[in-house]
This record gives C-alpha cells, structure tokens and sequence, in this order.
C-alpha cells in the first residue's frame, strides 16, 4: 500500500476581490465580486513507504494547499485522498499520531519558553514513553549540534536553531510520513547543509516518507530521488530529476577551452554564446545537435578540453515555470543569465 | 462510551492538559511585570468610582439608599468587583483565538492529536491561578484599608456559595470570550467588533456600576443574561443580598448558562473548522 496516494485532489478557493478606495470598498460591502482560485487541479500521485520526494513550482502554485490537505489541515473541493490509509481531514488521533507537517516560515514552538520544554510538551502530546524520547532527542540535538541551546528561550534562538528544533519537535514521535514545507528558507549555506543530512538521515534509517517542498534546489538535487512538478494546480512531471532534465530541456551546454584565446565572432556560428572568457567560453546548442556541433567545434578551433552537459536545472525549471509548454513541443535556447550556483535560489 | 474511553487530551485533569497548564504557569508568570504594573493603574479608575459615590451619599440624607444599596454596600461593591477583575483574566482568550485563527497558528493545534479548546481553557486557568496568587497582595491591603466599611459574608453557606459562584463564574467568562474569538471563522475582521463587544461584556457583567441602577425593563433582561452570572451574582452573595432560596436559584442558572455555553462555544467550533478547512488559514 503507497504511505500517500492522492487522486484527482482538487482545491478550489473562492476569495472576495477588493476594490481600491472608499466607493470600491462601498460597492464591495454590497456586490462582493467573488473570483474563484484553482489552487489545486486533480493532482494525482503516490509515495510509496520510505520515499522521500521533492516537490517543487513557483510560488502560488498549489505546493503548500496541496501539503495542507494531505495533513488534514483543508477539505479538498473534489478527488480523495489517501495517508497511511487514512482519509487525511477526518484528522483521527491515529493518523495525528503518524504523521507531522513542518512549515518553514511557521513557528510551532512556545515562544516564551525554553525549546527544552515545548519538546517536553510534544512528548506529552504523542505520548512517547521518556527513555525513547531521551533518546531520540539527544541524538537529533547532536546530530543538529544545538545541544547547547536546550535552555535558551524559543523568542532567542536563530532562524537557523529554531528551524533544526521544529524539526526536532516534529519528530520526536517518530512519525511514518513527514510533510516539510520550504525547511531550509532563510537559513545560511552551513545550516542548510546540516539539515540536508539530518533529512537523509532520518529518511534511510527511520524508513520515514517524505514529501518537501523547497525553492532551493540544492535541497531537491540532494535529497530527492524523485520529483513532483507542480505548475497552476496541475502536476506537470512525475519523476527522476534526470528525466525531468531530459524532458524538458532543449539544450545542452558545450563548455570548452582552447590553447589560444576565443573571440566572440567564431564562436557564433556554432550556437549561442553563453560565457567567454580568454580561451574558455561556454556555448548553447540545441540538444538533437549537440553531437554534430561538437565535431564541427573539434574540426575548426584548437580545442583543449570540452565537455557536454546539461544546462542547471535551475533554468530548466524556470523555463518550464515561464512558459508552461507541453512536453513534446519544439526545443528552444534558454535564455540562461546566470551559469547557476550550487545553492541559487529561483524565486 | 464512557469517561475511559476518552483520549488524554479531551481529559482535562489528563498529564497532557496538566503540562499545558504548567506551561500557562511559565506564561503568565513571565508577564507578571504586566500584570502588577496592570494592577496599579487599575487603582485610578477604582479610585474615581470610590469617590464619585463617596461624593453622591455625603450629598444625600444620612443613610441614604440607592438601589438598596447603602454606603458601605456601594463601596463594597465596587472594592469586591474591582478584585474579582483582578482574578478574572479569562478575557484574553478572544484577542488569542482571534489570532490563532487568522495568522494560521491554529495549524499547529490542528495536526496534533489535542484538543484546541481545553488547551486554551488550561492556558487560562493557570493564568487565572497566577492572578489569584499575586491579587492576594492588593486584596489583603484593601481589606486592612478598607475594614471597617468592608460588608464581608456573615455566614459560612454564603462564602461556600461565593466561591463556587466565582469558580462557575470564571468558566462563563472563559466561555463567552471563546465564542467571540471563535467568530473569526466567519468574519475577517474582528478586532472592531471585540473593541465593541469589551465595553459591553463591563456593563453586562456589573464592572461599571451594580445593574440595579438600570432601568427596571432592561434590568429584567440584563438580569437573566450569563455575563449576569460572571461576576454580578457572585458579587450578590457575597454583599448578602441574597437570601438562600435566591442564591439556590441562581446557581442553578449559572449551570444552566454553562451548559448553553459549552454547548453553543462547541458547535461554534465544529461549524467553524468545516469552514476553516474549506477556505484555509
């Protein structure tokens, strides 16, 4: 049995637009002008029992509502769905039990008192017998390193700290499905490292199902095997990142350095230019060509080094985002800025 | 199904619901600095009310009464009310519903196996302790001060009677001010409407003057509506006013109202988490 299923899940919301200025705001107390939002549209897709994937789309659309349904938090508007086979909105203390949904930008903790005690509360809450919590607490702190920071107030904590004891908290129950949502935004690059491996861990040796969404696709490229595309409601890819690349990506990229220094106009005729530098330039071609090109470039410059590779799947997925084409249409040249570091944001 | 067959955190004496209220303990104790520096500037408007009906009965015949109420009585009156104020801090719970409900917070609750309400209602309860506990200062100096005007309970039935009627008292006003802030399911905005409603709950409850002063129509309303049972029929007994079969009477009122309220505050909840899960928080 898939540890998530979900089927034809869709969430409609209908909002109220507001009109600006004083007769906009009269009118609206009158006529409201309701529009309606398909944040989700008949998503369907399962996790099997250990699985850790990674789901990603821009902001609106439909990340977040779809998490929130599958943790029992929102009534879909159409379809079912499925977690540990429970229906996730009856919200029975069963499945509350089993599951945890962890929110970036959403703090769970007390505010006011020390992380040592709304761990104490949350062992409460799930019930775990002391000696296994113990356990299971001081490995994750020492694991995290925030053994040192038990006693400080919740209010006092980094970003950072206070993001690796949520994550503590949530999992101190030991539950069978983890829904994370963006759980490395606005962390530096040593804290997010650490919560990567943390994750990892925690999904290959507590065989714990997991579903995270994130803009960082560092988070994504190092944790998730598999990926959710998910675009206007709709899920556009089900699958591995490399598929994905190959899907959707029409180019590849030939990064090459020749014994002499390049100039731009001999370049141009094999594909669009990407970075030149000295003897060193990077080139865009379209991918069915990349093998001819790659000849044509032997033949005509005195080539040192080349290799052939994917452009960062950052702009693939940006691509994808911006012109939400079907799969099978015409490859065209990204318009790639940026060469794509490891931990770029695309928001 | 039977009490056993609850889950711990439907059971208000439960380890879990008594770890909530530790943790209100640690809260309310954390903003003790508040609450005392609260305590102190309550005194002006008390000290205003004492004066102006200090000024009324000198102006008047000797032994003059208002309402049934003689001097003594009147400055009892408000001295009593003004320490139940002290001890009823239940009113926040609105302001904290309110917000759980709009900034999402509510999730957190939601997707734990707890219970929303009772935690809510142990949170309070420790505060309500905390503010027992730290008004015992102010209320034993008023009660020096203030001896030899102070109408105290003659018989032993009538403090007994107090008491409960305090206890019972304080869950009403924890569950009016829960209904109000359950109101956020429904409407966006509501900080006017708990702006409007505060004032209104003073007056409902007797804060600002005895309810015996209204006219004798709206008294006859008024009288019977459970913001009477906050703090005004407490208040009754303990000045004396009621003789036992009145007292009798209204205890039975006040559970009436409590059942309502736990009720009422209860589908309140249900309707507004369907709603809740339907347009999202």
């Amino acid at each position: 049995m898939a540890a998530v299923e979900a089927t034809a899940l869709t969430k409609v919301f209908t909002t109220v637009k507001r009109r600006g200025g004083l007769t906009g705001a009269f009118r609206g107390l009158f006529r409201p002008e309701r529009t309606e939002v398909r944040a989700v549209e008949g998503a369907s897709f399962a996790l099997e029992p250990g699985e850790l994937v990674g789901f990603l789309g821009p902001n609106g659309a439909g990340k977040t509502t779809t998490l929130k349904m599958l943790a029992g938090l929102l009534h879909p508007t159409s379809g079912s769905a499925s977690v540990l086979g429970f229906t996730p909105w009856e919200r029975r203390d069963d499945f509350r039990r089993r599951i945890s949904l962890v929110m970036g930008a959403k703090n769970q903790l007390w505010w006011d008192l020390p992380a040592r005690d709304s761990l104490a509360l949350n062992r409460e809450i799930y019930g775990v017998p002391y000696d296994r919590w113990k356990k299971t607490v001081d490995e994750m702190i020492e694991m995290l390193e925030v053994g040192n920071r038990l006693e400080v107030q919740v209010r006092e904590l980094s970003l950072g700290e206070r993001m690796k004891f949520e994550l503590i908290a949530c999992l101190l129950h030991e539950p069978q499905v983890l829904f994370l949502d963006e759980p490395t935004i606005g962390l530096d690059v040593v804290s997010q490292q650490r919560i990567r491996e943390f994750l990892r861990d925690v999904n290959a040796r507590r065989r714990t199902t997991i579903l995270l969404t994130s803009h960082n696709m560092a988070d994504i490229k190092g944790l998730a095997s598999r990926v959710l595309l998910i675009n206007h409601g709709r899920i556009m890819h089900d699958g591995p990142l490399a598929t994905l690349i190959e899907r959707w990506s029409g180019t590849k990229r030939l990064a090459l350095t020749a014994s002499r220094p390049l100039v731009r106009s001999e370049l141009a005729a094999f594909g669009e230019v990407l970075a030149l530098d000295g003897p060193a330039a990077v080139l865009c071609v379209p991918r069915d060509r990349a093998p001819a090109v790659t000849g044509e470039v032997l033949a005509a410059l005195p080539v040192l080094d080349l290799t052939v590779e994917d452009p960062p799947i950052e702009d693939i997925i940006a691509e994808i985002f911006q012109e939400t084409r079907p799969p099978t249409s015409a490859a065209k040249a990204p318009k790639a800025e940026s060469s794509g570091g490891e931990d770029h944001e695309w928001e | 199904m039977g009490v056993a067959a609850l889950p711990a955190s439907l059971v208000p004496w439960s380890r879990l619901n008594r770890r909530f209220m530790t943790i209100g303990l640690s809260d309310a104790l954390a903003y003790r600095g508040t609450f005392i520096l609260g305590i102190v500037f309550a005194m002006i408007p008390l000290a205003t009310s004492l004066l102006l009906w200090l000024a009324i009965y000198r102006a008047g015949a000797v032994g003059l009464s208002i309402a049934g109420f003689d001097l003594h009585g009147m400055l009892s009156y408000y001295l009593v009310m003004h320490l139940l104020g002290l001890v009823y801090v239940v009113e926040d719970v609105q302001w904290d519903v309110t917000q759980q409900i709009r900034g999402g917070t509510l999730n957190s609750y939601l997707m734990r196996p707890i219970s929303y309400c009772l935690v809510q209602w142990d949170l309070k309860m420790a505060a309500v302790l905390v503010a027992a506990v730290i008004a015992l200062i102010p209320a034993s100096l008023v009660v020096i001060a203030a001896r030899s005007i102070l109408v105290l309970p003659a018989a032993a039935w009538q403090w007994g009677a107090f008491v409960v009627a305090v206890l019972v008292g304080i869950q009403i006003a924890f569950l009016l001010s829960l209904c109000i802030g359950l109101s956020a399911f429904w409407f966006l905005e509501t900080s006017g409407f708990l702006m409007a409603a505060f004032p209104m709950q003073m007056i409902l409850s007797g804060s600002l003057f005895p309810l015996e002063l209204l006219p004798k129509p709206v008294y006859a309303v008024v009288g019977n509506l459970p913001w009477t049972y906050m703090t005004y029929f407490p208040l009754q007994i303990w000045l004396g006013r009621l003789d036992a079969a009145a007292v009798a009477r209204g205890l039975l009122f006040q559970a009436g109202w409590l059942a309502a309220l736990l009720g009422f505050s209860t589908w309140l909840w249900s309707r507004g988490i369907r709603r809740y899960e339907a347009v999202g928080g």
